[in-house]
């Protein structure tokens, strides 16, 4: 074994390390992106199961806003398939999508319900709609930290797998760019509810 | 804020840092050698070169006590982060009750989610009310965070996530565990110092010095500088972990008014003197903490960089201060819960009554309880044994030995009933219908009741004052609960006397929060420009001398001080002219201040002078922050001389 072998063999041995370090490092951030997403899935369950209590301790006090109420809980019952269907098979043509413009409009909705219960002081000064409240203003900025948290992670993925030298690799192993999530284009969804109490 | 660009400056310097750190390390254990070489040179005999292993073994020993000392201190410091935070007077919130704890539990959530790390448990610090919070804990896995109730209570929910988001980043990047680390290595570096100068202390009793003198001198050299350096960066590091947390705050919640809002708060109290933590062990939890609050050590050791220039960077351009009252929420809570017992009646505070009659005042102040005979036995009056032991040269009543049983661990309520039950005057009274139903339900209550109603009247105020003092050490909550509840059972009766007002401005002005402003504002007014106000309280005081003595009272007062006597007030002066007129007298000079007490106590009238006159004038004299005169001093000494 003469010294060249020798030392082609050490720079094989390196790249061969290298190699797997770097096809680790794809694999770890990559999960990191589905469980992203799944935290993403989680928050807007919870905002599903928060509504129906939200919309019943307004009823008492604002009968007649029936429509908002009544468009309320519409909304979120197609929200709430939207997000099952998409659970079930990601993968579909446009799943995703539809749960967007679907949370996009409860988002809408819900903020039209909190601008009418403003002019309530009654439904104002209840503890249980204090709470639903807080827990409601709560539960959209989980949604919205899933979302980001989903995009950073996005980000040092698609960081990691296309900075040289590792992108000659993520070409050889499959690894391609991730996409992150638009905000959606309607106008409903950038006004998210405010919770003025 | 470009908040990735100023971490990677933040993580670059850090590195930077470390190296120089690491350098400071070698370099001391080179200085030692060296040192040491150079005596054994300068030693009779030393020219013949190193003994073996001499140098292999100063290195060791050197090493030995920088790693040594660094494994001491770490072991002491990583006792996980629920044992710093009980320490520094934290309570665990696992169950929020309350919709401010609520909210604080909904957040930590949030940021959980946010910076993709587990959810940490939370403490809160009940005692405090300036802004601060820390994160402390070894492991990322059992980190805590920390906020003071004064930041639950006066930040909004931005400000609070910020706070928090800002923690959460010490806990992702290990700043307390890399802190914990260079502190252990400091002390390592001081231990070399240390045994230098134990080596330099003399050997026997006769005060010779050991021959390892020089040796010793030259380890405390060469220990001190590496200690300095060691600390200089330290402190350094500390501050640059500082910056690249706030750029974390940034980056987690996407707001930068968030975390610069209550930076911005943190700075108004600092300048006000309100930001200090009440723990006793808060100076050696420092680097933990968000902000250290005033600034006491050189720029160079600081912790923490200064406010303003963190404020710089998150928003870039200089901002000012931002007042932080106590939120609608808390307030809104705590109205709430008052609503739940019966409510006092709305009063009419537009005339202080006079207090019933002097005469019978002083009448009554001679005995031990209003309306009965001196002389009479009863037990709690009855004096109990002298103290040999501790030497104590007064002899206490069972009365304030009952008393003097509430300093040690008591009940908050417990500690609040007796602290009110100062302001009940007479068992039949409406203020003991109002403190009955504060304090019916309360065990032991109506013991202390007993006790305080027995105190001598000598021994009121004293005693009055040293539970306030002990009040001082409640929660928050409960604080502001106690200066309510002054208030409710002073009105219970429909009016006020001049007892009473000072009694209920004490309890308002003694507990924290005020006192930190009387100790930073520069007083400059002088009696000449506050003839009204001393004017009115004098008036306010004549009231409390029998008639006819009043307005030749206010005339000699006046006279005494050169000033020209104001217009008297028709009839009785109200609560809040009264109230007013102290407010202005604490900006009085502290120059001027003593001569206005000392005329108070030399016009007097009548020798003696009556009882609610002595204790109205003492806690003017505490409420305006003036040095009680000796006359008056006397009259309240710890030796109860009266029968």
């Amino acid at each position: 074994m003469g010294t060249t072998s020798l030392v082609t063999l050490a720079i094989l041995v390196v790249v061969a390390l290298f190699a797997v370090s770097v096809y680790n490092r794809l694999v770890r951030l990559r999960n990191g992106i589905g469980n992203a997403f799944a935290q993403i899935d989680v928050q807007l369950k919870r905002r599903h199961d928060l509504i129906p209590n939200l919309v019943e301790t307004a009823r008492k006090y604002i009968q007649h806003e029936r429509e908002t109420l009544e468009a309320v809980i519409a909304a979120r019952n197609t929200a709430q398939t939207a997000a099952g269907q998409a659970r079930r098979n990601p993968a579909a043509a446009g799943a995703i999508a539809a749960l967007g413009a679907a949370e996009g409009a409860l988002g809408g909705v819900m903020g039209r319900l909190m601008a009418v219960a403003e002019a309530y002081p009654d439904l104002k000064a209840d503890q249980t709609m204090r709470d639903l409240t807080e827990e409601l203003s709560s539960t959209e900025n989980r949604v919205g930290f899933a979302r980001q948290a989903y995009n950073d992670t996005v980000l040092e993925y698609n960081n990691a797998a296309g900075q040289f030298p590792a992108n000659l690799l993520a070409g050889v192993f499959g690894f391609r760019s991730a996409d992150m999530l638009q905000s959606t284009v309607s106008e409903a969804e950038r006004l998210a509810p405010r919770v003025l109490f | 804020m470009r908040f990735h660009q100023h971490q990677d400056d933040a993580r670059r310097a850090t590195r930077r840092l470390l190296g120089l750190f690491l350098v400071t390390v070698v370099g001391t254990v080179v200085c030692a050698n060296a040192a040491l070489a150079l005596i054994w040179r300068l030693h009779p005999g030393g020219m013949y070169g190193f003994p073996p292993w001499f140098f292999e073994t100063n290195t060791l020993v050197a090493l030995g006590f920088i790693l040594g000392g660094c494994w001491l201190e770490t072991q002491r410091l990583r006792q996980g982060g629920a044992h710093v935070a009980q320490l520094l007077g934290g309570r665990e919130v696992r169950d929020p009750r309350s919709a401010p704890e609520r909210r604080l539990r909904n957040v930590v959530d949030e940021l959980a989610i946010a910076s993709g790390l587990k959810s940490p448990r939370v403490f809160l610090l009940e005692r405090d009310d300036a802004i601060n919070a820390f994160a402390a804990g070894w492991e990322q896995q059992d980190s805590v965070v920390a906020v003071t109730r004064g930041a639950l209570e006066r930040l909004t929910r931005d400000e609070l996530q910020g706070v928090l988001a800002h923690e959460f980043g010490h806990i992702l990047n290990g700043d307390t565990r890399l802190n914990m680390r260079l502190i252990g290595y400091v002390f390592g570096l001081q231990m070399i110092f240390n045994f230098g100068h134990s080596l330099t202390l003399p050997r026997d009793a006769d005060g010779r010095r050991s021959i390892a003198l020089l040796p010793g001198l030259a380890l405390m050299a060469a220990g001190f500088l590496g200690w300095m350096g060691g600390r200089l960066l330290q402190a350094a590091v500390s501050r640059q972990r500082e910056f690249l947390a706030d750029a974390h705050a940034v980056q987690f919640t996407r707001l930068p008014q968030g975390i610069g809002g209550a930076l911005r708060k943190i700075a108004h109290q600092a300048a006000r003197g309100q930001a200090r933590l009440q723990s006793a062990n808060a100076a050696a939890m420092a680097p933990l903490l968000l902000s250290a609050g005033e600034a006491r050590s050189m720029r160079w050791l600081a912790t923490h960089p200064p406010l303003v220039e963190r404020l710089r960077r998150i928003y870039g351009r200089t901002v000012s201060l931002l007042d932080a009252p106590v939120l609608e929420l808390v307030e809104a809570q705590a109205s709430h819960e008052r609503a739940g017992r019966a409510d006092t009646a709305p009063l009419d505070y537009s005339a202080l009554a006079p207090d019933a009659t002097p005469q019978g005042r002083t009448a009554a102040a001679t005995s031990d309880v209003p309306g009965r005979v001196p002389g009479t036995a009863h037990p709690l009056g009855q004096r109990v044994g002298q103290d040999w032991q501790t030497g104590r040269t007064g002899q206490e009543t069972q009365a304030e030995q009952a008393l003097r049983a509430l300093y040690g661990f008591t009940p908050a309520d417990l500690l609040q009933a007796a602290l009110l039950a100062f302001l009940v005057p007479a068992p039949a009274s409406a203020e003991l219908g109002a403190w009955r139903r504060f304090a019916g339900g309360i065990s032991g209550a109506q013991a202390v009741l007993d006790a305080v109603w027995h105190l001598s009247p000598r021994r009121r105020q004293p005693w009055f004052e040293d539970l306030l003092r002990q009040a001082c050490a409640l929660p928050m909550p409960e604080q502001r609960m106690l200066r309510q509840q002054a208030l409710d059972i002073v009105a219970a009766d429909g009016r006020l006397s001049l007892h009473e007002l000072l009694a209920a401005l004490q309890i308002h002005q003694g507990l924290a929060v005020r006192r930190a402003r009387l100790a930073v504002e520069p007083r400059r007014l002088a009696l000449a420009d506050s003839a009204a106000e001393i004017g009115l309280l004098t008036q306010a005081l004549g009231g409390l001398l029998p008639e006819g003595d009043a307005p030749q009272w206010s005339r000699s007062v006046m006279a005494g001080l050169g000033l020209s006597a104001p217009a008297p007030f028709p009839g009785a002066p109200s609560m809040a002219q009264v109230q007013q007129a102290i407010r202005r007298l604490q900006d009085l000079s502290m120059t001027q201040t003593p001569l206005l007490a000392k005329q108070w106590l030399a016009c007097q009238p009548r020798d003696p002078m009556p009882r609610s006159m002595a204790e109205a004038l003492r806690g003017l004299c505490l409420l305006i922050d003036t040095p009680m005169p000796p006359g008056l001093m006397v009259m309240f000494d710890r030796v109860d001389q009266s029968g």
